[in-house]
C-alpha cells in the first residue's frame, strides 16, 4: 500500500517537474514555440479566406419499397432490419457516386463533361459536390455544392435524373431483353415470310392456270399451291405473334418506366441557391481547426524540447543528481564592467606600483 | 625575502612588505572595524541576523535607497562589481555554515560565471565579515584573458612561480578593505600543466594562508583542463558553479565525479531567470528569485 502511494507520488511530482520545465521553457522562448501555431493559424485563415463561396443546391425526392426499390430493399426490410427505405437508397447512391460511368452520365447531365479536360479529375469533383442523404424515412435528398449556384442546381438535377434512369434501366431489364429477342425474331419470321410469298410467286409464275378457266390445275399442282399457301401462312402467324410479343414487352417496358417514375418522384426540384453555403460559420470553423492543429504542433515541439533539454534549470535538477545546492544566484543588469576597464598595457608604467614606495 | 604577514590594527589585512596600509589608501570603503567589532559582526551572521545595510532587497519597498553593488577597484579602475541581487543570494550561502580557510570555486565547462561567483564571495566575505580574504586566480586556461586587468597588478602569479618576480607584490590590495587579488599571469601552454605540481605553488598559497583568514581560489573548469583536478586539492574544498540553461546534468555529474577527491561544499546555481509568470513559478524559483 505504502509502495503504491510512493509511487503514485513519484509520478505526480514527475509530471509536475515535467509541466514546470515546459513552462520555463515555453516561457523562455515563447515566440520560437507559438511561431508553429501562428503560422499554421495564419494558414488556416489565409485557406478560408482564399477559398471560393459555395453554393448548395438540393432536391428531395419520395422514395418507396415498391417494385424495383423492393427488391432492393426486401432483404433487409425484415424486423432485424434497422436501416429505412431512403437510407439504403441514399447509400446506393453514394456508392453509384464512385463509379465513373454513373458519374459521367451526371457530369453531361450537367452539361460539365469537358473531352479535352482531365476527365479522372472532373469526375473526382464531381464525386465530391454531389451526395445524397435520407430524409426520414421516405425521403432522399439529393445535394450538390459548386462555387456556382447554376452549376450546383444542374448537378443536383442531373443526379436526380440519372438515378431514376440507372433505377428504370435496372427494373425493365428483363422487358428490355424480351423486345430485343422479339425484335430478333421478327427479322428471322419476316425473311420467312418474304421466302414462303417467293416461293408461292415463283411456283405460280412457272405453273401458270390452264387457258380454259372451267379446268381445274392438276391435282399435283393444287397440293403444291396449297403446301406454299400453308407455309405462308404459317410464317406470317409467327411473324404477327412476335409483334405482339415485341409489343407486350414495350408495353411492359413504358409500364415499368412510369411506376418507376411514381415511385420515385421529386417532390422538390432542385433551385439555385441565392446565398452561399454558411460563409461566416465555415471561416471560423475552418480557422478554429488550423488553430487547434498549431496547438497540437506547438505542444508537441514543447514537449520534444522539454524531454531533449539535459540542461541545468533549477535547483531541483542539481539536486537530482546529488548536488547540494547552496545558492541560487539570479540572472543581474550590470555585471558587464564597460568603461572602467579602458586601462591599457601601458597603464601599468603610469599606476605607480605599490610597492614602489 | 620579503613575506607576508597580519596587521590586525590597520586593517584585517596587509602586505608588510613596505608596511603600508595598503588596502585603507586605496579603499573608499568605511574605516575597518576592531576586533571586537569583527567579532560581533561574525556572531551577527552566525545567529542568523539580516545581514548589514548594503543588503537589501526591503530597501526598494520601504522607500529607503537602493542597495548599490559592490565593487573592486584595483588602483582606482574597476575590475569587479557584484550586483544586490547576486550579494543577496550568496550571503544565504555565506550564511549558512562556517567556510573552511581556504576553498577553490570551479565550474564544468568554461562561461558559466565562476569567477565572478568566486570575486563575489570574496568581497563579500571582505565587506560583510570584515575578514582579510584573498581572491587567487589559478586559472591559466581562460578563454578570453582580460589582459588590461593583469595589467593592474605589479606580479602575477606565474611570475613569481616561476621566479622571475618577487612574492613581495603580489597580493594586490582592492579598495574593499581586507580583500586582495592575485591574478594569473600568461603561462605558455607547454609548461601549464607543470604548474599545479610545482612546490613553489603550494609555498606561495601556504604563505597567503597564513596572511589570510580566507583564500578563494578560481578554478579552471573541470572538464575544460585536468588542472582543475590538481589546483582543487589546494583547497579544503570546492563550490561548483552551474549556470542555468548552459551546463547538462551530465557535465555537472562529470565534474563530480571528477573532483571526487575533493570535499564538495556545494553547487551555486548561477545567471538565473524566469520568465514564467509568478503564479506558475515552482518553490525553488520564488526562493531563488526572490518572488
Amino acid at each position: 500500500m505504502e509502495t503504491a502511494r510512493d509511487a503514485v507520488a513519484s509520478y505526480v511530482s514527475g509530471a509536475q517537474r515535467f509541466f514546470a520545465r515546459s513552462m520555463r521553457i515555453f516561457f523562455g522562448k515563447p515566440i520560437r514555440f507559438l511561431l508553429p501555431l501562428l503560422l499554421i493559424a495564419g494558414y488556416g485563415i489565409y485557406y478560408a479566406a482564399s477559398q471560393p463561396d459555395e453554393y448548395q443546391s438540393s432536391g428531395v425526392l419520395s422514395v418507396s419499397s415498391d417494385t424495383f426499390l423492393g427488391s432492393l430493399t426486401q432483404v433487409r426490410d425484415t424486423q432485424t432490419n434497422f436501416q429505412s427505405v431512403s437510407t439504403t437508397i441514399a447509400t446506393q447512391f453514394n456508392d453509384l457516386m464512385q463509379t465513373d460511368g454513373f458519374a459521367q452520365s451526371v457530369a453531361e447531365g450537367a452539361g460539365l463533361a469537358d473531352p479535352g479536360g482531365d476527365a479522372l479529375t472532373d469526375l473526382d469533383k464531381i464525386r465530391s459536390h454531389v451526395f445524397a442523404a435520407s430524409v426520414g424515412d421516405s425521403l432522399l435528398r439529393v445535394t450538390a455544392t459548386s462555387d456556382d449556384p447554376e452549376v450546383a442546381r444542374l448537378l443536383a438535377k442531373s443526379g436526380i435524373a440519372s438515378f431514376k434512369n440507372f433505377v428504370i434501366s435496372s427494373e425493365v431489364a428483363g422487358s428490355d431483353v424480351a423486345e430485343q429477342f422479339s425484335d430478333d425474331l421478327l427479322t428471322g419470321y419476316k425473311k420467312d415470310v418474304e421466302s414462303a410469298s417467293q416461293a408461292l410467286q415463283d411456283y405460280l409464275e412457272k405453273h401458270p392456270p390452264p387457258p380454259n378457266p372451267n379446268v381445274d390445275r392438276d391435282l399435283p399442282d393444287q397440293f403444291e399451291i396449297t403446301r406454299l399457301n400453308d407455309a405462308l401462312n404459317r410464317a406470317q402467324d409467327r411473324f404477327d405473334k412476335a409483334v405482339d410479343d415485341r409489343e407486350t414487352a414495350r408495353l411492359a417496358t413504358l409500364q415499368s418506366s412510369a411506376d418507376i417514375g411514381q415511385r420515385l418522384r421529386v417532390l422538390d426540384e432542385p433551385k439555385a441557391s441565392i446565398l452561399p453555403l454558411a460563409g461566416l460559420k465555415s471561416l471560423a470553423t475552418t480557422v478554429i481547426l488550423f488553430g487547434i492543429l498549431g496547438l497540437i504542433v506547438s505542444a508537441g515541439a514543447i514537449a520534444l524540447a522539454c524531454v531533449l533539454d539535459r540542461s541545468i534549470h533549477t535547483a531541483t535538477d542539481l539536486e537530482r543528481i546529488g548536488a547540494s545546492v547552496r545558492a541560487v544566484v539570479p540572472h543581474a543588469k550590470g555585471l558587464k564592467i564597460e568603461g572602467s576597464r579602458n586601462t591599457s598595457a601601458s597603464q601599468r608604467q603610469k599606476v605607480p606600483a605599490r610597492s614602489a614606495g | 625575502m620579503a613575506r607576508f604577514s597580519r596587521d590586525s590594527k590597520n586593517g584585517p589585512t596587509t602586505l608588510a612588505a613596505n608596511g603600508s596600509p595598503s588596502v585603507d589608501t586605496l579603499a573608499p570603503a568605511p574605516p575597518p572595524p576592531s576586533v571586537a567589532e569583527q567579532n560581533k559582526s561574525r556572531q551577527t551572521k552566525e545567529s542568523g541576523s539580516p545581514p548589514p545595510p548594503a543588503d537589501a532587497a526591503s530597501g526598494r519597498r520601504s522607500g529607503r535607497p537602493r542597495p548599490e553593488a559592490i565593487e573592486i577597484r584595483v588602483r582606482d579602475v574597476l575590475v569587479h562589481r557584484t550586483p544586490p541581487s547576486v550579494a543577496r543570494s550568496l550571503r544565504y550561502l555565506l550564511a549558512g555554515e562556517e567556510l573552511p580557510p581556504r576553498f577553490a570555486v570551479t565550474s564544468s565547462i568554461h562561461g558559466e560565471g565562476s569567477t565572478m561567483i568566486a570575486r563575489s564571495l570574496a568581497s563579500l566575505i571582505a565587506y560583510d565579515w570584515r575578514e582579510s580574504v584573498c581572491w587567487v586566480d589559478l586559472n591559466w586556461w581562460k578563454v578570453n584573458p582580460v589582459r588590461h586587468e593583469t595589467a593592474l597588478f605589479d606580479t602575477t602569479l606565474a611570475e613569481v612561480v616561476e621566479r622571475r618576480a618577487p612574492r613581495v607584490a603580489l597580493a594586490m590590495p582592492t579598495s574593499i578593505p581586507g580583500l586582495s587579488m592575485v591574478t594569473a599571469g600568461d603561462v605558455p601552454l607547454a609548461t601549464r600543466a607543470r604548474l599545479p605540481k610545482t612546490d613553489e605553488l603550494a609555498e606561495i598559497l601556504d604563505e597567503l594562508s597564513r596572511s589570510f583568514d580566507h583564500i578563494v581560489l578560481d578554478l579552471p573548469p573541470v572538464l575544460a583542463s585536468s588542472d582543475a583536478v590538481s589546483l582543487s586539492g589546494f583547497g579544503a574544498g570546492y563550490f561548483l558553479v552551474v549556470r542555468q540553461r548552459t551546463t547538462s546534468s551530465v557535465q555537472v555529474r562529470a565534474a563530480l565525479q571528477t573532483l571526487s577527491a575533493v570535499p564538495c561544499l556545494g553547487t551555486i546555481l548561477n545567471d538565473t531567470r524566469s520568465n514564467v509568470p509568478r503564479w506558475l513559478r515552482t518553490s525553488n524559483e520564488v526562493w531563488a528569485l526572490g518572488t
